[in-house]
């Protein structure tokens, strides 16, 4: 009876232990051929720039350098974004025109325009809403208003012509949205292939074989369901630490833009091309190495414990997105120049504080 | 053999009091907070009905804010099996939450939907003995699919 009873209970157990959803299988496919993998992924192309379209971009690079356009004259948009260092500033939070500290780490402005909004919370929808942002925040260019801008900007006489080359449908040109659209326009052009591109092209030596024992067990472990597309992510916004809890829950991320209780601790996902050049990680910057980030994503997102050459090894894979910097598309050479040579941003060495810190 | 019952009875009594203890919390924590029906994938792709059957009958335990919680999703061991099954289901596609994702990335989800039913990966095999309802046949997974590769 007593054989019965312990039996029955037994298979009790496992079938309520079987019962449940179950985990999502995270291994689709290993199929890691380039056409397996374009349902999933896609390879960025840089577009032919057009004609017409040459005076706004070299607009926005030049505004984009330009730290008269802060209140302290001392910081730019390459300030954080530091144009020759994949965007970034290299530190957790960025220091604005008078020393005070951002709130959250500065993303890489380079494959920016893939993104589905702009900012960690995706409060700006596109680039030019973003734009606007940083020059008017009390902590970063500081600006006090829109029209100080615009006075600024009339201040300093090479912008006259810029700006109506730029918009020369315009009557008045130099308007605080030129800016924002200059700049926007710039930016769409800072974009990186890199040898992934060419392997989702067709080139199959374009990675080694360790670069693609990595990519199967990015797969595998479930880190395309985020980072897919042509960002390889940037396209969704997700819970960060979902289904484990994320230890920093100052920052609740969208919620601050919506109010909705569904958007606590929402962010919007990372791109990670370039990842290994843009730490260090995370809204707060708080992970220095890109394993320590690969860990913490693996068991936050994907309730995977992951051993430490498993780690190494999505890490070769991830370094195969970092693309060159299109040197010649950010050299910050005046438009009056016909110099063909690549040139070094302008205020390179008097980066203001980005490049002090 | 009287004692072997004095044992059994403890046991029964210990799990009992495990379920009470943690009844409530797994239930607190498996609420989810719903998102409006305007951000699901069915509205905004306009899904049609057959499509919206087959999610809402398949997929919608795990992959939806909108779970219908089986009995033994208040129980101890099971529960927890199923909170955890249910958060890492919702992490990789959340039909409730299609508002967050670009037309690039909605169009990924929506193949790997397909893929995973074509594969008969989904629903996961041992789900369904206790939920025939989510079966799918061959037609339904056609259906879907189809559906999915319009929406390219």
């Amino acid at each position: 009876m007593t054989r019965i009873l312990a039996t029955c209970f037994g298979l009790g157990i496992l079938l309520l232990l079987i019962a449940g959803c179950g985990s999502f299988d995270s291994d689709p496919s290993t199929d890691i051929s380039p056409a397996a993998l374009r349902s999933r992924f896609s390879p960025l192309e840089v577009p032919t720039i057009q004609t017409s379209q040459q005076p706004r971009i070299n607009l926005g690079r030049e505004l984009f350098y330009d730290r008269r356009l802060s209140t302290g004259e001392n910081t730019s948009c390459n300030s954080c974004h530091l144009l020759n260092a994949y965007g970034v500033d290299g530190h957790s939070y960025s220091t604005g025109h008078d020393g005070k500290l951002g709130g959250r780490n500065a993303p890489t402005v380079y494959n920016a325009s893939l993104n589905l909004a702009q900012f960690w919370d995706g409060r700006a929808k596109d680039l030019v809403e973003q734009a606007k942002g940083p020059i008017l925040n009390p902590v970063e260019m500081g600006m006090p208003s829109s029209d100080e801008v615009v006075t600024r900007i009339k201040s300093i006489p090479s912008y006259a012509s810029a700006f109506r080359q730029a918009f020369p449908d315009s009557s008045d040109a130099i308007t605080f949205d030129h800016f924002a659209e200059a700049v926007a326009t710039f930016e769409q052009g800072l974009l990186t292939p890199s040898r992934w591109d060419r392997y989702l092209d067709g080139d199959t030596s374009a990675l080694n074989e360790q670069e693609k024992q990595g990519l199967k067990l990015f797969l595998k472990t479930g880190c395309a369901s985020c980072h897919a597309g042509r960002g390889v992510g940037g396209n969704s916004y997700q819970k960060l630490g979902y289904p484990k809890s994320w230890p920093n829950q100052h920052d609740l991320g969208r919620y601050q833009v919506t109010s909705l209780d569904r958007d606590r601790m929402v962010f919007k996902v990372p791109t990670l091309r370039n990842i290994e050049k843009t730490g260090p990680y995370f809204h707060d910057g708080q992970v220095a190495s890109l394993n320590e980030a690969i860990d913490l994503m693996a068991q936050y997102q994907c309730s995977e414990k992951l051993r430490s050459a498993e780690i190494d090894q999505i890490a070769t894979f991830l370094k195969t997105l970092t693309g060159p910097v299109p040197e010649r598309y950010i050299a910050n050479v005046d438009s009056a120049a016909k110099d063909d040579t690549v040139a070094m941003p302008r205020n390179k060495s008097a980066n203001g504080k980005g490049a002090a810190r | 053999m009287r004692r072997t019952w004095l044992v059994l009875g403890g046991a029964v009594t210990l799990i009992a009091a495990f379920v009470l203890v943690l009844h409530s919390s797994s239930n607190a924590s498996m609420a989810q907070t719903r998102s409006p029906r305007l951000a699901s994938m069915e509205v905004m792709l306009g899904a049609d009905p057959q499509v919206k059957s087959t999610i809402h009958r398949a997929c919608y335990n795990c992959h939806s804010d909108q779970p219908q919680y089986p009995w033994y999703a208040s129980v101890w061991p099971s529960s927890s099996l199923v909170h955890n099954d249910r958060q890492t289901a919702l992490a990789r596609l959340n039909f409730s939450q299609w508002d967050r994702l670009t037309p690039e990335m909605s169009k990924i989800r929506l193949l790997d939907a397909c893929a995973m039913m074509t594969d008969n990966k989904m629903p996961l095999w041992y789900y369904r003995p206790l939920h025939p309802e989510a079966r799918l046949n061959a037609q339904e997974v056609q259906h879907f699919c189809a559906w999915a590769h319009s929406m390219e």
